[in-house]
């Protein structure tokens, strides 16, 4: 008998594989500590924590992120990293893939205009992202897509970014299509609990 | 290669939406090249419904298939038992191939998913240009490989208007007058003399739709007979 290609590509693995895997614990706790050790008598808080899925390329964003990994650099712990061999392979249906996967936002971070390594991938991948945020309007997801230029080096950059990422999501709140699902999974009695807290 | 813009998002939501369970085919030849119909842009199109109906708390099914080319019954033709399962079609392929389809799956309501534009040349990646109005009497050898039909918007055979401003097209001054290229063309091919000619009516008796053509090698087999 013939196997049978696999149903999902490597990137939409990846991507989905970003997007349900659970931040380590450590990261939860300093993200939402009150969830942990609520107050006696006081109902925990459930705050919404973004789920931003970063598509980057591994010679400049990714080693930037690194460092501020190792710089011991403090960011929200929203995103969720992707690595490209470069920003120029990403294409705009792994981002609408994201989207569908439940991701909040999306960022999309290359070389600065000129330094890519294979010339203009990071050009052709903002030409992609602009399409990709119209296409995304369109259906109702404006403004969850942004491309971000950070060089190697330039790891307080990446924390910004992240930041920025992070404040633009709480202000437009969760990935409605995520919410639905959210709701939809529970039953009557769970979705009175959670309106009641 | 024939050019086509894909349809506004909106519109094809709303021919979509009274269905439960739609195909989208799309055609790998010319729409592919032209980043309107190909294998990727089914992918976006799909993607996009999912996510705008997801929105609004709605289910679609959708079913994704791309083939070689949709003007031709060859490729067609295996289409025919995976299009049951669905209750709409929409085709990304020209109009040629849209009106192919239905023909085949006569059944099923089709919706096109692109506007088909022009035939046309691929300049740059997405820069297209408009060449052939495939106007059923090629003029190109008499007037240096430039088309009047086409590139002159008058649509003169027997030289420019007399409009043109510096070389540019009275009609549209960001383009150059076809007759002046003509000129410049058959100067720096020393064949002058040729526009001495003078060319007869275009015979559009001949560009009544629909146009058949039928292969003088194959003309026994379909009973044509001259």
């Amino acid at each position: 008998m013939r196997r049978r290609p696999p149903k999902f590509s490597r990137s939409k693995l990846l991507i989905n594989h970003a997007l349900t895997s659970h931040p380590r614990k450590s990261e939860v706790e300093t993200q939402i500590p009150h969830i942990r050790h609520p107050e006696a008598g006081q109902k925990p808080d459930l705050e919404f924590t973004p789920k931003i899925l970063a598509l980057v390329c591994t010679y400049c964003t990714y080693t930037a992120a690194d460092m501020a990994g190792s710089a011991r650099m403090q960011y929200p712990a929203t995103v969720r990293i992707v690595k490209y061999l470069c920003t120029g392979r990403i294409d705009i249906l792994h981002i609408l893939k994201a989207f569908e996967a439940g991701a909040d936002a999306v960022m999309v971070s290359g070389c600065e205009a000129g330094s890519c390594h294979f010339l203009e991938g990071n050009l052709r991948a903002r030409e992609r992202v602009e399409y990709a945020q119209k296409l995304l309007e369109e259906v109702g997801l404006g403004g969850r897509l942004k491309m971000f230029e950070i060089a190697a080096s330039d790891a307080p950059k990446w924390v910004e970014a992240v930041k920025e990422m992070t404040e633009r999501v709480k202000a437009l709140g969760p990935n409605p299509l995520r919410q639905k699902w959210e709701l939809k999974g529970r039953n009557p009695e769970q979705l009175e609990r959670m309106s009641q807290s | 290669m024939i050019i086509a813009e894909r349809k506004p998002f909106a519109e094809i939501k709303a021919m979509v939406a009274p269905y439960k369970k739609i195909l989208i085919v799309g055609c790998g030849t010319c729409v592919a090249v032209c980043l309107a119909g190909g294998e990727k842009e089914v992918g976006l199109l799909a993607s996009q419904l999912k996510l705008a109906l997801g929105l609004e708390d709605k289910h679609l099914e959708i079913g994704e298939i791309t083939v070689e080319r949709q003007c031709d019954l060859e490729f067609l033709r295996p289409l025919c038992d995976f299009v049951t399962d669905y209750e709409a079609i929409v085709s990304l392929a020209c109009g040629a191939g849209v009106q192919f389809l239905k023909e085949l799956c006569y059944m099923k309501p089709i919706f096109p998913g692109v506007n088909t534009t022009f035939i046309g040349v691929n300049n740059d990646a997405g820069y297209y240009t408009e060449r052939c109005r495939a106007c059923h009497h090629c003029y190109l050898g008499l007037t240096g490989g430039v088309c009047p039909v086409t590139m002159c918007p008058k649509r003169l055979l027997n030289g420019p208007c007399g409009g043109m401003v510096g070389g540019r097209c009275e009609v549209d001054p960001e383009k150059d007058c076809a007759w002046c290229q003509i000129y410049h063309n058959l100067e720096r091919e020393g064949r002058l003399e040729i526009l001495r000619q003078i060319l007869p009516m275009h015979p559009h008796d001949r560009t009544t739709t629909p146009g058949t053509v039928i292969h003088p090698g194959y003309k026994r087999r379909y009973g044509v007979h001259e």
